[in-house]
């Protein structure tokens, strides 16, 4: 029986063994992410071995391109997550702007939708900010609002009564009819909310209460 | 409409455009598109706060008479949904009013939901549930104040 150890090679036959071995050991380094190596070539050559490396070599070249490019954009896609995540934080802040008007007065504009997630944040932040500022008189402004569950309401009244407790005054400005009937219908208590019509009549009254406050101090 | 994929809180805000959207299409009033809003962005913050993530699609019922909203996740399913619809309630028992502000809610998204709505149905899925709320276009509300239409 013949086993490959006693087949004797002719020269042409060990070339090309010798060229498939160094093609795998350049193929395995591509393997392992280095795109540098590159097939040997000998110009004078025309054997189909020296077109078949150029060949290879070529494809190696646009897989280093390749991978360039997709390193790259891998960078640019981070960067924008990144500024995403910023941009969210800011959304956040913006959502809710509790703003100190005046000495001890702080206002809440309040536009877009109030959800029960949105009334949970807006009670949390407040009463945060009345504690923080030492405010003494928060007025929140919902004109932007026409609509709000039963439950939401509810929530923003007792958030009025909350921020009374920590001893300022709580405003409500800008209630629509809609949202005026709903509170009447359910009956809630609205003792300690004062309201306004519009934001100005409130600022208008509590900027100047301030002021006299502090000309006669 | 395509489905919406709710992964994310800036997911809900395309989602509530998209009803809004499509209410205002159909002919559903301002105020109506705004409760629907109120419907998605309530359902979303359900996706994403028990569901890990889930998707939405939004559509328009057979011969535009109504608005059909399906809320998928992959979280668990209700524990119990009597509890979980009463407002001030999860779906174990009351919320203790000491959590209430840890937990970024008030105990009352599903009321909400129901409240702006005709029909709101939970159904099982493999690996989770889907919530289907519809509301019409022609149909008063059976809300707290019984005059009150859409």
């Amino acid at each position: 029986m013949d086993s490959v150890k006693n087949i004797e090679l002719t020269e042409v036959e060990q070339r090309i063994l010798e060229s498939v071995a160094d093609a795998l050991l350049v193929l395995a380094n591509v393997g392992f992410g280095d795109y540098a190596s590159r097939l040997p070539i000998d110009p004078n050559d025309n054997s189909p071995l020296t077109s078949l490396f150029a060949g290879i070599n070529e494809m190696i070249s646009a897989l280093s391109a390749e991978e360039e490019r997709s390193r790259s954009y891998q960078r640019e896609l981070e960067e924008k997550l990144a500024t995403i995540e910023q941009q969210k934080v800011a959304i956040q802040e913006l959502s809710t702007p509790i703003m100190e008007v005046w000495d001890g007065v702080l206002c809440v504009p309040v536009v877009g939708l109030m959800d029960t997630a949105r009334s949970s944040e807006m009670t949390s932040a407040l009463l945060r900010a009345v504690v923080e500022n030492g405010a003494r008189c928060a007025i929140i402004d919902i004109t932007g609002i026409d609509v709000m569950d039963t439950r939401t309401v509810d929530h923003f009244i007792r958030m009025a009564k909350a921020i009374r407790l920590l001893g300022a005054e709580c405003v409500l400005t800008g209630i629509s009819p809609h949202i005026a009937q709903t509170v009447v219908h359910m009956g809630l208590d609205l003792t300690n909310v004062v309201t306004h019509r519009s934001l100005r009549d409130a600022l208008q009254q509590y900027v100047s209460r301030g002021i006299a406050t502090s000309t006669a101090a | 409409m395509p489905e919406q994929r709710i992964r994310d809180r800036s997911d809900t805000y395309g989602a509530r455009h998209a009803v809004k959207t499509l209410g205002q299409k159909i002919g559903f009033p301002r105020r109506a598109c705004d409760e629907l809003a109120i419907v998605v962005s309530e359902l979303c913050s359900n996706i994403l706060k028990y569901g890990v993530h889930g998707s939405m699609n939004i559509d328009a019922l057979d011969g535009e008479s109504g608005i059909v909203i399906v809320a998928r996740d992959f979280g668990p399913a209700f524990h119990d949904l009597t509890l979980a619809l009463k407002d001030g309630f999860d779906d174990r028992g009351p919320i203790d009013p000491m959590n209430m502000m840890k937990r970024g809610g008030i105990g009352g998204g599903l009321g909400a939901i129901v409240r702006f709505s005709h029909s709101f149905r939970v159904d099982p899925l493999p690996d989770g549930k889907s919530i289907e709320v519809i509301r019409y276009l022609k149909r008063p509300l059976p809300g707290a104040f019984g005059s009150r239409t859409v």
